[in-house]
């Protein structure tokens, strides 16, 4: 080994050399290696249990499930005379969520607690007296569309008339998403429009969950936008906004349309006293909550997001590697060993053994790769041994074809020719000297197989040819996210991006392993 | 010519009967009873021999399966499906048309964006144009068409709501599902391509040409792509096999009614009859689409004809 004598470098050390040169190859050794790394460490990387539903394991890690699921909104009340104060000292607040099943809220310090229970979008209503406002929450990005009217105020906050005199009030509602519709007319049009989108919209969720609140919800619906005086001694209003002062004092006109409501002070023939509560304000129009029960998405706590059992994806595609290395090393393994074995026999003999070999592996190449891979599939039945012999029957003829020619070209060596004068054993023979000449095209095949494995392995199981269906494997996960996830995106997104990043570095790895080797070999 | 096709056709008969005897052997290897799936459990003795020797498991294995090929042959009769006790034949016969448009579609849109990447990559060889095309090409045969499916799905089905999601009936539906399938071969085709171009570029008449002070697009065009395409060809055809292959994971993607998605119901619901039928059909079709490339290669190159 110390030795300063000068000889012709191994063969190995060259295939080194001109490997260290790949700069590709080499960063796909890498990704090659810690992708091996984290299958085998997954179950101690893996944050959560891919198993159970991360919200049954919160307690155990001391997270609560509030702090995901709520949000709080600060309300806003204003004063007739134009000043704001805080929402919080509204005296008896209610709140009533359109569907409780997705979101309900209740009242802290100086606003409202909104909490996810489901998926979907709903809206939540403010009342405090007269006032009443709403806004849109929605969970986990399933927006349904829907606007509201979030707020109603009038453009002049407050009357002071005359007696006999009259005025339009003019009124203008704030949307949930943002606009903002003034004059009856238009607010008249937009609930029209909005009540169509309610009709269509199949009532779901119904019945056993809010009785009590049914009748504030069914008053919610009532059409149109509706005045009325609280005294209709010193103020008289017709349906079309026009107020009439009949008598002396200070009343108020209360608006409402579709459940949310605004009040406006009119003094007649006196100064107005203290301001009072004209419109409740929720800080924000539309909120967006995660469902902590189903389908979080990516965020610090699961980098993932979770599937449709609430699994965390990310442990589940750690624990995932575990099983797709050992579909794509096993089968592949089997498949080179049979097949490297047979290519040597019919290399190495030729005549009929060779005449049979091949015929044998034209039968089987006369099958499209994965339809092999499915007939076998067909023949044992679903599960994840078959599969592993499924790709390791498809894997074969490749490296007997491979080997085959190569232990052709070797045996017609004069050292193969002087090893048989001699009288060494056949098999000694296709051991010691054709096989290492073989080794080269082998190792690179081992490579690029893998990645090919793995690939038709994800495919097969997510045909559901893979026996159980909950396991955390690639393929099978995706399978699961088609099925039960089709609107949402992460579940589908990260398996499918670990088999392409898995796939692609053995490619990769093969591709330059081949050149060093060999650069003949290249297509 | 006419020798060269009859010796490559009858080249292909012992693959056919060996494929056959294969897919004859299926349902004798498989577990069930036959005679009991199809009639019931609770039939008594006597009446099993009697529907077992009227549906011939009595008769020789080799009269079996004469009659297993001639009914083919002869009836186009592949015989009685488990499940629906319907005839596999008119089933497959329904959902051929949709697979064989799925496939041609895919080779569609392998066959255009094949070439154009290709043809770029090798004008511009060595230039970014080349390594972000080459790179695609190898990501795209690396990722499984059935998450590209999914993610296509996801985009401009889900988000954009462009296409409908899955099923079929119009061009809108034929897109995604093809475009999904296309990709692997596209890929195939375009490193072959340029590949195939960068080797007729050495040729003596290309240097012929650029000494005329010919633009490097011109000769690609005019001088090269004509020889360089040759073999192009060739691979394409070779690929429908693999398009075949591929259609039965996307089919099942975007639940297209064709043969693919037919064939994993039925292994599912261990349909051996349908099952059966399937995979001799689908190794027939492999094996006249090879031959049919053979022949058309013969044509194009008539050295092949004399080896």
């Amino acid at each position: 080994m110390q030795t300063n004598e000068r000889k012709s470098p191994s063969p190995f050390r060259t295939f080194l050399g001109k490997f260290r040169k790949q700069r590709v190859a080499l960063i796909s050794l890498g990704a090659v290696m810690a992708i091996i790394v984290v299958g085998l460490l997954a179950p101690w990387l893996a944050p959560f249990d891919p198993h159970r539903p991360v919200t049954d394991q919160y307690q155990a890690k001391g997270i609560e499930v509030n702090q995901i699921t709520s949000v709080s909104v600060p309300l806003v009340l204003w004063m007739s005379d134009g000043s704001k104060k805080s929402g919080g000292e509204g005296t008896n607040l209610t709140l009533h969520s359109e569907d409780r099943q997705i979101a309900a809220a209740r009242k802290t310090g100086d606003g409202v607690l909104v909490n996810a229970s489901g998926d979907g979008s709903t809206s939540i209503l403010i009342a405090t007296g007269e006032l009443a406002s709403r806004f849109k929450v929605i969970v986990s990005s399933q927006d349904d569309g829907q606007v509201y009217v979030s707020r109603l105020f009038a453009k002049t906050p407050q009357y002071s008339l005359k007696l006999g005199e009259s005025a339009q009030v003019e009124v203008a509602a704030v949307l949930t998403d943002g606009n903002e519709v003034t004059g009856l007319a238009d607010i008249l049009a937009f609930t029209e429009k909005n009540k169509a989108v309610e009709v269509s919209k199949p009532v779901a969720n119904d019945g056993f969950s809010n009785s009590s609140s049914s009748t504030q919800g069914g008053a919610g619906q009532m059409s149109g936008l509706v005045f009325q005086s609280s005294d209709s001694s010193i103020v008289e209003v017709t349906p079309e906004g026009m107020i009439q002062a009949v008598g002396e004092g200070i009343g108020t006109v209360r608006m409402s349309v579709a459940g949310v409501s605004t009040v406006i002070p009119i003094a007649v023939n006196q100064p107005l006293a203290a301001p009072i509560p004209v419109s409740v304000e929720p800080g924000e129009l539309q909120i967006e909550l995660i469902n902590a029960y189903k389908h979080q998405p990516p965020s610090s706590l699961h980098w993932f997001g979770t599937d449709h059992q609430n699994r965390d994806i990310f442990s589940r595609v750690l624990l995932g590697t575990r099983e797709t290395m050992l579909i794509g090393f096993v089968s592949v393994a089997i498949g080179a060993v049979i097949g490297t074995i047979l290519g040597l026999v019919a290399g190495y003999y030729g005549r009929w053994i060779d005449g049979w070999i091949t015929r044998f592996t034209d039968v089987l190449l006369a099958f499209p790769g994965i339809l092999l891979a499915i007939a076998v599939i067909a023949l044992l039945g679903p599960g994840v041994t078959n599969i592993i012999f499924a790709v390791a029957v498809f894997t074969i003829p490749i490296f007997i074809r491979l080997v085959r020619g190569s232990a052709m070209a070797l045996k017609e060596m004069t050292y193969v020719e002087a090893a048989k004068s001699i009288g060494v054993r056949d098999s000694v023979i296709i051991m010691r000297h054709i096989f290492p000449g073989t080794m080269s095209v082998v190792m690179v095949y081992l490579t690029m197989r893998i990645g090919t494995a793995i690939l038709i392995g994800a495919s097969l199981s997510f045909l559901g040819l893979g026996g159980d269906i909950t396991a955390p494997e690639w393929g099978a996960m995706l399978s699961a996210a088609k099925d039960n996830s089709r609107n949402l995106f992460h579940p589908t997104f990260f398996p499918g991006l670990a088999i392409v990043i898995t796939v692609l570095s053995f490619n990769l790895l093969g591709d330059g392993l081949r050149d060093a080797l060999d650069p003949k070999m290249k297509e | 010519m006419f020798s060269f096709i009859v010796r490559r056709t009858v080249g292909i008969v012992p693959m056919l009967v060996i494929v056959s005897i294969l897919s004859f052997l299926f349902v004798h290897l498989t577990p069930g009873d036959p005679i009991r799936i199809l009639y019931g459990n609770e039939i008594d003795a006597s009446t099993y021999e009697m529907l077992k020797e009227k549906e011939g498991f009595n008769d020789p294995l080799y009269e079996q399966y004469v009659r297993y090929v001639s009914n083919i042959v002869l009836d186009g009769d592949f015989g009685t499906s488990y499940r629906t006790k319907a005839n596999v034949s008119d089933e497959i016969l329904r959902r051929f048309n949709y697979t064989l448009i799925l496939t041609f579609a895919s080779m569609l849109w392998a066959v255009v964006i094949g070439l154009f990447v290709g043809i770029i990559s090798a004008v511009k060889r060595n230039s970014w144009l080349d390594r972000l095309g080459m790179v695609s090409a190898i990501t795209a045969l690396s990722i499984p068409e059935f998450w590209f499916g999914l993610m296509l799905m996801q985009i401009f089905a889900v988000q954009l709501g462009w296409f409908p999601t899955s099923g079929s009936g119009s061009i809108g539906h034929l897109i995604l599902p093809s475009l999904t399938l296309g990709l692997g071969v596209a890929a195939i085709i375009a490193r072959f391509t340029r590949s195939s171009i960068l080797e007729v570029l050495r040729e003596d008449y290309v240097r012929t040409a650029r000494a005329k002070g010919q633009k490097e697009w011109t000769i690609v065009l005019t001088h090269v792509l004509r020889s360089a395409l040759i073999p192009v060809v060739t691979m394409t055809g070779l690929q429908f096999g693999f398009l075949l292959g591929g259609a039965v994971v996307v089919e099942q993607v975007f639940s297209w009614p064709g043969l693919g998605s037919y064939l994993v119901d039925s292994i599912l619901t261990r349909d051996y009859p349908v099952i059966q039928a399937l995979i001799l059909l689908f190794s027939v079709q492999f094996l006249v689409v090879n031959l049919i490339v053979d022949i058309s290669y013969g044509l194009l190159n008539p050295q092949i004809r004399y080896e």
